[in-house]
């Protein structure tokens, strides 16, 4: 039994089966409960753990169905879990087997529970919780003979609605299917009447899943756990070859597969994998895995495998190019980029790409190689009018300065600690700030100002490309910065 | 009888005959060595260097270590073109790949080396491990024209390695090798085939001529398995707009040219060269043997009231 504080007193927040057992209900006061029940032992409750444990319960259900919704609040006794198991059926050998799988499933992990199936969301949700069955099936279409006789509280209505509707005497769903609908909705709202209807199946309701279901899914259970890492390299290409195969008949490539492998003790192991462009090869997915199989943790061994392609696009049908050089990507290529990118994440792999802006820091930004198409704008390959450092300081960085004469190049500069003497100076290089990309007073104010732009060679013969903030006015005191290097 | 003819064929074949005993030893030294093609030798367009190299250029699927004398940026500046031209040279659609901890390299100057971003790939790798097998990966794969690293204390396993890698994806690979100041030996020295070290030249002080020119390399070639050290100053003749740039009276050209052209970046009648790809980009700079400075200080002055001239005519 959990307690948490509501209202300054501490209230009894969920019950386990012996408490119910002597009456103890949610909602009473620890106080009361104790002088009930002498040596009542209670746990302070923890919604966010709660939540969290519902959560993973739903990822492990994964192993049912791709559609899995956690509903309700987890700390409470409503807390629970919707399974969309529509064409699930066949792969347990029909809809009853697949309960019985998934209540052996439950009574393994020491979850009380109780469910049902049924048509709608909103029929199997009254017959799960005021059933009284711990399994129920509702005949297809018989959500009405079902639901009649559950109290009204079965179709999810605030608890002041359903206060108001017991005053009415309406205690049953049958005896709410009854009244004339009009002033039901005029005394209560739509809702009443939208929830009874979704719960008949009259109208549609929408639930988001836990996770988004994928395009495709191959799926493997075993009689024995897997643990070891042969039987994980087996399955893993089994798996692959039938996912691919849809794939391939869908003509859809993977971007983003995802191995989950569903654990004995209820937790769920996953690797994901990325591809620069759409896949459908067994054989690249299989390596870009086996990279990482590492990671993927079976412990105690693994009963259920499925491989989700989570994100896909369309892939056609290659056709063997005559020519071989006809400006075709080096798969070699984009295998490398998968690796690549696999190991050490996307954005790490990188191409500089540049922009058409005059600011020398946002004239170029780098991408990540997957997902940069390889043919860029011809307009900005032609080299800069003017000449560029190889490296640039990811930030300006203030210098201190002596020229001879305002709007002259400085002969020496110091920075980072260190004198420089300039033998040789190119400049100015004006560049105006992108005042039609901000608020143009802030020219006035001299939050934004030009930037004079000069390469500097020392006497070294190193080179320099550093700039003055602003222009020279009396009043203002100028800054230098050092922002590159030329090679 | 017999004598004129044999030593006819003696006369003719001896130049195959060598060839022939040059690539056994070749193929006793380094057996995936011998499959590379002489097209495959990543040349730097100097012809005076390339001749001094045993390979006339840098040794195909082989390491090649470059070190900076004083900062690493002249370094990285020769590796750069290095890699600009191996994807020259591949002609086909392909890349070169960089790996490096910093982010500090800058597209536009990258691009007048003939890197872009259609051939050139950057690894952002965090730690030195990841770095080796990113590097290892892209040598084995055979995908990349060259691998260009810079890891922080190579282990001589780890350089082997490196060059097995590059000898079973037949790419070159480059190892920058941080700043060997005079004296010093560097890190990876006896690794790969080559060793350079790159510093800058001071610009002689008689040229008053406010314009930078060209940058000035010393390159120095430290150690060459087969071959003999050697020296040379040379220049990066970088391009603007497209045009290889030797004057500044140049760049005041192309400026002018393209003074309508609002991006800031040539339009496309400005480039000449086109890759065997055919991408058209700005043809990309090149290294040449620095010419020896113009010591007639008549011939410098000349320039320089030139220059004074010109910006007179400018103000006036």
């Amino acid at each position: 039994m959990t307690v948490g504080a509501e209202r300054g007193s501490w209230t009894i927040a969920a019950v386990n089966d012996a408490a119910a057992a002597v009456n103890l209900r949610p909602g009473q006061a620890l106080a009361d409960a104790r002088a009930l029940v002498p040596g009542l032992e209670s746990r302070e409750s923890d919604p966010i753990a709660e939540r969290r444990a519902l959560d993973a319960l739903a990822d492990s259900c994964g192993r049912f169905t791709p559609w899995v919704a956690s509903e309700g609040d987890a700390s409470g006794m409503c807390a629970g879990l919707w399974l969309d198991i529509s064409g699930c059926g066949h792969l347990f050998g029909g809809e009853d087997a697949l309960l019985e799988d998934l209540q052996a499933y439950l009574d393994r992990l020491g979850y009380a529970h109780r469910m049902a199936v049924a048509d709608t969301p909103g029929a199997a949700w009254a017959v799960a919780r005021f059933g009284g069955e711990r399994r129920a099936h509702v005949k297809p279409d018989d959500q009405l003979k079902a639901l009649a006789p559950l109290p009204v509280a079965g179709l999810r209505l605030a608890p002041a609605t359903v206060e108001g509707l017991h005053r009415m005497g309406l205690r049953t769903v049958g005896e709410l299917r009854g009244v004339a609908r009009a002033p039901l909705a005029a005394r209560f709202g739509a809702g009443v009447l939208d929830r009874l209807d979704q719960a008949l199946g009259r109208w549609p309701e929408t639930i988001t899943p836990h996770r988004p279901v994928p395009v495709c899914r191959a799926r493997l259970s075993f009689a024995e756990p897997i643990a070891h890492r042969n039987g994980i390299d087996a399955v893993l290409d089994k798996l692959l070859e039938t996912l691919c195969a849809q794939l391939a008949e869908a003509h859809e490539g993977a971007r983003s597969v995802l191995l989950t492998g569903f654990r004995t003790d209820g937790t769920v192991a996953e690797l994901r994998v990325g591809t620069g462009r759409p896949v459908s090869d067994p054989a690249h997915l299989a390596r870009l895995f086996r990279e990482k199989l590492d990671g993927f943790d079976p412990e105690y061994g693994i009963e259920v495998a499925i491989l989700a392609a989570e994100k896909t696009d369309r892939l056609d049908p290659d056709q063997a190019p005559l020519d071989a050089s006809d400006g075709q990507t080096d798969p070699n290529l984009d295998y490398l980029l998968d690796r690549l990118g696999n190991r050490l994440g996307p954005s790490r792999v990188l191409r500089l790409q540049r922009q058409a802006r005059h600011l020398p820091e946002y004239a170029a930004k780098s991408v990540p190689a997957a997902e940069a198409p390889a043919a860029v704008d011809g307009a900005l390959d032609g080299g800069p009018l003017a000449s560029r450092p190889l490296r640039l300081l990811p930030t300006p960085e203030p210098i201190q300065v002596m020229a001879p004469v305002p709007d002259h190049p400085p002969v020496l500069f110091r920075w980072r600690q260190r004198p420089y003497r300039v033998v040789r100076a190119d400049g100015p290089e004006r560049i105006a700030p992108e005042w039609w990309r901000e608020d143009p007073s802030k020219l006035f104010t001299g939050e934004m100002e030009a930037r004079d732009y000069y390469r500097l060679e020392d006497e070294t013969g190193a080179r320099f490309w550093v700039f003055r903030g602003g222009l020279y006015r009396p009043e203002k005191v100028v800054h230098w910065y050092m922002h590159g290097f030329f090679a | 009888m017999t004598m004129p003819d044999s030593a006819g064929r003696q006369q003719s074949a001896s130049p195959d005959a060598l060839a022939a005993l040059q690539h056994q030893i070749d193929r006793l030294e380094r057996p995936t060595l011998a499959k590379a093609k002489p097209g495959d030798v990543l040349t730097l367009g100097v012809p005076e260097i390339d001749g001094h190299l045993p390979w006339g250029g840098l040794a195909p699927a082989s390491l090649h270590a470059i070190s900076g004398a004083e900062s690493l940026t002249p370094a990285i500046g020769f590796a750069a073109a290095l890699l600009g031209r191996a994807t020259r040279a591949s002609g086909a659609k392909r890349c070169v790949l960089w790996c490096r901890r910093g982010h500090d390299l800058y597209a536009p100057g990258l691009s007048s080396f003939g890197l872009t971003a259609a051939n050139l790939i950057i690894v952002n790798a965090v730690e030195e491990r990841d770095l080796l097998w990113a590097m290892e990966e892209g040598l084995r794969s055979g995908a990349m024209d060259a691998v260009l690293g810079e890891p922080q204390v190579p282990s001589p396993t780890a350089l082997r390695r490196l060059q097995l890698a590059a000898e079973t994806g037949g790419s070159t690979a480059l190892l920058l090798d941080g700043v060997m100041p005079d004296g010093e030996t560097g890190r990876s020295i006896g690794a790969g085939m080559t060793h350079w070290r790159v510093g800058t030249i001071a610009a002689p002080v008689a040229a008053l001529d406010p314009w930078p020119g060209p940058s000035r390399w010393r390159l120095e070639l430290l150690r060459c398995r087969g071959g003999t050290t050697g020296s040379w100053p040379v220049d990066w003749h970088e391009t603007i707009g497209g045009e290889e740039i030797a004057h500044r009276e140049q760049i005041i050209k192309i400026r002018e040219e393209h003074a309508n052209d609002n991006t800031g970046t040539p339009s496309r009648r400005g480039q000449g060269i086109e890759t065997g790809s055919g991408t058209a980009f700005g043809a990309p700079g090149r290294l040449r043997l620095a010419q020896p400075v113009c010591d007639g200080s008549a011939a410098a002055l000349a320039d320089t009231g030139g220059a004074a001239e010109r910006r007179r005519a400018a103000s006036g």
